[in-house]
């Protein structure tokens, strides 16, 4: 669990966020959404800690936080198993990774249906993969929460689906996760709760509380024809 | 590229560095052959004992030395700034390098020259790198810190080669790069020395393979991998330091060395560490032996032969089917 209580900030004269409290639980996959520009990337580094603001207070029972950036870097020359090895380096002063830690490493892989790829170059792999490899990453490295900026852009529809999947059987085990996506059909078919973030303005609820025609007229400036059905929500632009 | 060809890989540069050894101490216009072999472990007071003993073992030792310290400079720095063109003497080591060799001429006619060169790269590494502050560590800050460090040093360098015409050559022949003749130091000293701070750098090779996840991936971490950016590159400006220590300042190995153990090993850094080493060393010890040579009995500046050998070389590993530029 993650909340931020009571946060403010402007940058010169354009306000992003006035007396923001939010909370993001364990077991619920949070979803953010919204314009460019409007401080999404903020507040999920204003989550991880990484970004400090004044008067703000964030409480967070999480052990090890992992933050999947926009853009990654990637090392060239090494296998996909020796990419994801190399987060037990991490710490003490050992030349070799034990045994339990590369059968980690491959059962990690076996989950992520990654295991026949595993000798694969690092620059040879597609962006679906990569961005697999990177969640490996984190899953190895014992992350509870996992702080993810737009891990579906980019991607195909398949490998979409297969990352929200994934992402929504790990907060069932109990995980934290936030997530950006600009994807609503995706947002409101995956997410547990809403976040969506425009010019001045943030809205926040569950499913049935965020994804009302008013809501998203407000956020996007759009307008929305929304439809309940079995528990399902269908949206479509209407212009 | 699996473990046991990654091992073999370095088995062969292992042997072709025994070679390169072989070459550099008994080979040339003296030839030694292999019959004075077992000579060097029995050195005698005949001419060929003394030969070995005051001319070619130091030199040898020498040459090694500084390969292997530029080889593992240049790839600490590679990793660190994630740029394939980072070099030893980005953090303003060179002009340092060249400013203590050019005073120590003025000054003191060119006493200890080398133990000159070394202070002054310290010293302008060291500034550099407190000037980027560690706080607020960046890796662009230090190369376009270093960057400006080796210009301002560069163009005193030549206006002092240029306001002392009777010098110019001495100086120019200094700062080319050469084996050292006299470093200040025993050979001993200077061999210990290289093994400490070679026992650091290998301590440093596991934090190397966790630096090639992103920066951003694990926030608590972002401190710890501050720590040990700056720890490799103080270790890269000391390893560059004792390269300028023996052979002054030789630039180029310290670029492809790193490149060449790529291609080979890949960049599992601690497979890297041995391949840089013997590389670096084999590089320096088969220029020496042509730079002693090649016309004889003149000795060509080994800077010179690095360049005129090094780069043929380093452009066809650069264009071969699954070079660098094949990628």
């Amino acid at each position: 669990m993650i909340s931020v209580k009571n946060l403010t900030l402007a940058f010169d004269e354009k306000v992003l966020y006035e007396g923001l409290d939010f909370t993001a639980k364990n077991g619920e996959l949070t979803m953010i959404t919204g314009l460019n520009g409007t401080g999404k990337t903020t507040l999920l580094k204003i989550i991880s800690g990484e970004m400090k603001v004044e008067g703000a207070e964030v409480k967070s029972d999480c052990q090890k936080i992992f933050f999947l950036p926009q853009k990654v870097s990637y090392p060239v020359g090494i296998t996909l198993f020796e990419y994801i090895l190399s987060a037990f380096y991490s710490n003490c002063f050992k030349w070799f990774t034990t045994k339990s830690e590369k059968e980690k490493v491959l059962k990690t892989l076996d989950t992520l249906e990654l295991l026949d790829r595993k000798d694969i170059f690092v620059e040879k792999l597609s962006s679906g993969e990569l961005q697999l490899a990177n969640l490996a990453v984190a899953l190895v490295s014992g992350a509870d929460c996992l702080l993810l900026d737009e891990p579906t852009s980019n991607l195909d529809l398949k490998n979409q689906v297969k990352i929200s999947k994934i992402l929504k059987n790990l907060t069932k085990k109990g995980m934290t996760c936030v997530m950006i996506t600009h994807d609503l059909n995706l947002a409101s078919e995956y997410g547990d709760y809403f976040l969506g973030i425009s010019k001045n303005i943030v809205l926040q609820g569950n499913r049935g509380e965020f994804f009302t025609k008013e809501n998203l007229q407000k956020i996007f400036g759009l307008t929305f024809n929304v439809e309940f059905e079995n528990e399902k929500i269908y949206l479509k632009i209407f212009d | 590229m699996c473990k046991s060809k990654k091992i073999f890989t370095i088995f062969i540069l292992g042997l072709i560095f025994l070679i390169a050894l072989y070459l550099a101490t008994f080979a040339g216009h003296n030839d030694f052959g292999l019959s004075l072999l077992k000579k060097s472990f029995a050195l005698g007071n005949d001419t060929e004992s003394i030969l070995l003993e005051v001319l070619r073992f130091p030199r040898v030792v020498k040459a090694v030395i500084a390969g292997a310290c530029l080889a593992l400079s240049g790839m600490m720095l590679q990793a660190v700034s994630k740029n394939p063109l980072a070099e030893p003497f980005i953090t303003g080591i060179s002009a340092g390098a060249g400013l203590g060799i050019v005073l120590s001429v003025l000054l003191f006619s060119g006493f200890a020259y080398s133990l000159f060169g070394f202070v002054g790269a310290l010293l302008a590494s060291l500034f550099v790198i407190l000037f980027c502050g560690i706080g607020k560590f960046s890796v662009t800050k230090l190369i376009l810190t270093g960057l400006s460090v080796n210009m301002f040093a560069s163009s005193i360098i030549s206006f002092i080669l240029l306001t002392n015409p009777d010098r110019t050559y001495v100086l120019t022949y200094l700062l080319t790069g050469n084996i050292s003749e006299n470093t200040g130091l025993s050979d001993l000293t200077l061999f210990v020395l290289f093994l400490v701070i070679l026992a650091f750098s290998a301590l440093m090779m596991p934090k190397m393979n966790f630096l090639r996840l992103e920066d951003d991936f694990l926030p608590e971490l972002k401190n710890r991998r501050k720590v040990y950016n700056v720890v490799l590159i103080v270790l890269s400006s000391i390893l560059a330091g004792m390269s300028v220590l023996t052979v002054g300042i030789l630039s180029f190995v310290g670029i492809i060395a790193p490149q060449i153990s790529k291609m080979l090993v890949g960049v599992d850094y601690r497979y890297a560490f041995f391949a840089n080493v013997l590389i670096g060393a084999i590089f320096i010890l088969l220029s020496d032996f042509v730079a002693r040579i090649i016309i004889y009995p003149l000795q060509i500046p080994l800077g010179l032969v690095i360049a005129f050998v090094g780069a043929p070389i380093f452009v066809y590993f650069l264009v071969r089917k699954g070079g660098l530029l094949n990628d």
